[in-house]
């Protein structure tokens, strides 16, 4: 035994013998605590892990998770929307791109006022991520650049992905969420992608 | 330790621990010398901190946990009788006694038993009826191995064991080193955890949310995606070395020209380093299920960033903040070091980051006052060369971050902690030296 372990040891007994001084008893080491170890394990152990981590009322993780890239897809969506008119005159999508816009405006309240109930601040831990669904800076950049049937092109297939994820995703958070005005709120854009979907299969149909 | 004088060198070991123990006593308060001073100098243990082994373990409660010299940690056995624990003394040694510190789940009858070879065994003590608790067995014997035989349990359960120590004269000599030769003084324990697969999952950033993603790499737990929580992994396996690391680790995929690449070498180090040696003495172990995430995803420069790459083998090519261009036959690395100071209350926060704080002046920050053990990831990719083709599933190099799920069980990481990060020692997969 090394004399630094030597000196642990007697650390150790110094700790066992000011723990007799403060508790009084014979048997200052008793128990599994020894190590003072258990003591932060014992407020905060993995029952108490759910909760939504410092959220107010019934909002889970997965409900704050949700709101917050919503509100970071839906933002990104309306560049795509407000661009639109300016890259094309083809009336399908520029009627397309004003319905999603009025849409998801009105989403954004909804989100933003439900995240305000859940005293939770706004973030968007991912912006400029190549997140699923959303439009990128790179695809902007590629949408500026493209006009007429080559902006329609590029049009589709970002609102396509945009409107699949986020359907996905209102359906994940219907199953695992808890918060029931987000429920709600899911259930009303699960709805509205479905039609929004099948606008743009129509769009894209060859006879149109 | 200043108010102890430091023993001069001509003295022989024995008497310095009588004089530093009794500095001790006097600072601590008279009353309690009675019974102290002498006992411990009259003995050493001789079975502290030696190699352990056992018949079975159960639940994680290994066998060198009931010779670590700490009451709060044990061994504990399968559900069957009968079961042993044996300890190596190193050589050949006089024994004069044997402790016993029973958990509820104790033996009825065991023998005490001693060894040169752990083979042949002489039985210097047989308890028949025995009551548990803490029992100390006046024994003469002599041998290299001791081992208490448990044949009957008292419970339905195993037998377990807070303490197993074994006493006699030292010889006036030290012990013999570990079996691994000398101690190393760096705190640390690690873990190494292969890749296990690709999912556009986040548990900790979008739970419950398939898909939510951007792509990640995961590592050790085998069953991490989006619905886990500590519920699912701590009921899943892992391919870590130790496979009782039941941790989940991920981070953003690396892409070769759009292929994802994956690290063939994936280390998780726990240290005891950034903050002063007297915190490095108290930590704490990470509370179960604590989620961390470290780096900067939405970083935009290397400013904003703390991740680093660099090459192995190739130490000339100075690392960067972004990825770095590695010479042929050297791959490329990136090390992210975890937040260690934890606010002693949440697992998570809303923003996944503000629960935990790194150090600041070499301690942590009163409002994260607990510090555990600081863990380093460190990732060594098969690719080296120009990186222009390279990217992460978040971006450039800069953006590398790292989540950590704890589902070390608890025994195992204060094991760790214990006999590792305290005492400043280089310990191995299974948390020993």
């Amino acid at each position: 035994m090394t004399s630094t372990v030597r000196g642990a040891l007697l650390l150790t007994l110094l700790a066992v013998l000011l723990g007799g001084c403060a508790g009084g008893g014979d048997k200052p080491a008793a128990g599994p605590g020894a190590g003072a170890a258990a003591s932060p394990s014992a407020t905060a152990g993995p029952a108490g892990a759910p909760g939504a981590a410092g959220a107010a009322g019934n909002f889970n993780p997965t409900d704050i998770a949700w709101t917050q890239l919503m509100i970071a897809l839906d933002e990104k969506t309306l560049l795509l929307t407000d661009l639109t008119p300016k890259q094309t005159s083809d009336t399908g999508i520029r009627g397309m791109a004003d319905q999603v816009g009025t849409n998801h405006r009105g989403e954004l309240t909804g989100l933003r006022d439900l995240l305000r109930q859940a005293s939770v601040a706004e973030s968007n831990e991912h912006e400029g991520h190549d997140m699923p669904g959303m439009v990128t800076a790179d695809d902007l950049r590629a949408l500026t650049a493209a006009s007429g049937p080559a902006f329609d092109q590029l049009f589709v297939s970002n609102m396509r992905d945009h409107l699949e994820q986020t359907l996905r995703l209102a359906q994940a958070v219907e199953k695992s969420g808890s918060e029931p005005n987000i429920r709600a709120l899911a259930t009303e854009i699960e709805r509205t992608r479905t039609a929004q979907l099948d606008q743009l299969t129509a769009l894209e149909s060859p006879g149109r | 330790m200043h108010p102890v004088a430091p023993p001069t060198r001509s003295r022989p070991r024995r008497l310095r621990l009588v004089t530093v123990l009794t500095g001790l006593v006097a600072l601590v308060g008279t009353y309690l010398a009675v019974g102290v001073g002498p006992a411990a100098a009259a003995e050493v243990t001789l079975s502290q901190g030696r190699p352990a082994t056992a018949s079975s373990v159960e639940g994680g409660y290994a066998a060198s946990a009931a010779v670590d010299g700490n009451a709060g940690t044990r061994w504990s056995s399968a559900f069957s009788d009968p079961q042993w624990i044996q300890v190596d003394l190193g050589s050949a040694r006089p024994i004069s006694r044997v402790a016993l510190n029973w958990e509820a789940a104790f033996a009825s009858d065991f023998r005490i038993q001693t060894s040169n070879d752990a083979t042949n065994w002489t039985t210097i003590h047989t308890t028949v009826a025995g009551t548990g608790g803490s029992k100390s067995i006046a024994v003469s014997g002599n041998g290299r191995y001791v081992r208490l035989h448990a044949t009957k349990r008292a419970t339905a359960y195993g037998v377990s064991l807070w303490e197993f120590q074994v006493f006699g004269d030292d010889g006036g000599a030290p012990p013999p080193p570990p079996p691994n030769g000398p101690i190393v003084r760096v705190a640390e324990f690690l873990a190494d955890c292969p890749f296990t697969r690709r999912l556009p999952d986040d548990p900790i950033i979008f739970p419950g949310l398939a898909g939510a993603s951007h792509m990640h790499s995961f590592f050790g737990n085998l069953s991490t995606d989006a619905n886990s929580d500590y519920t699912s992994l701590a009921n899943a396996s892992s391919n870590c070395n130790p496979s009782i690391d039941l941790s989940s680790y991920w981070v953003p995929t690396l892409y070769n020209n759009n292929v994802p690449v994956e690290p063939t070498i994936v280390t998780f180090y726990y240290l005891g380093e950034g903050v002063r040696a007297d915190i490095v003495a108290q930590t704490q172990p990470m509370p179960l299920g604590l989620k961390i995430v470290a780096g900067n995803a939405r970083a935009t420069s290397g400013d904003e960033s703390i991740a680093r790459w660099s090459c192995l083998h190739a130490g000339q090519v100075p690392p960067g903040k972004d990825f770095v261009n590695c010479p042929a036959g050297t791959m490329m690395e990136s090390y992210l070091d975890f937040p260690q100071c934890w606010n002693g209350r949440d697992l998570d926060s809303p923003d996944h980051k503000s629960h935990m704080a790194y150090p600041v002046n070499q301690a942590c920050p009163s409002t994260h006052p607990v510090h555990v053990p600081k863990l380093r990831q460190v990732l060594r990719y098969p690719v080296n060369g120009n990186p222009a083709n390279f990217r992460l599933a978040s971006g450039p190099g800069y953006t590398m971050h790292g989540d950590f799920f704890n589902v070390w069980p608890a025994a195992e990481m204060e094991r760790r902690v214990l006999n590792c990060i305290r005492p400043v020692i280089k310990c191995g997969h299974d948390g020993t030296y």
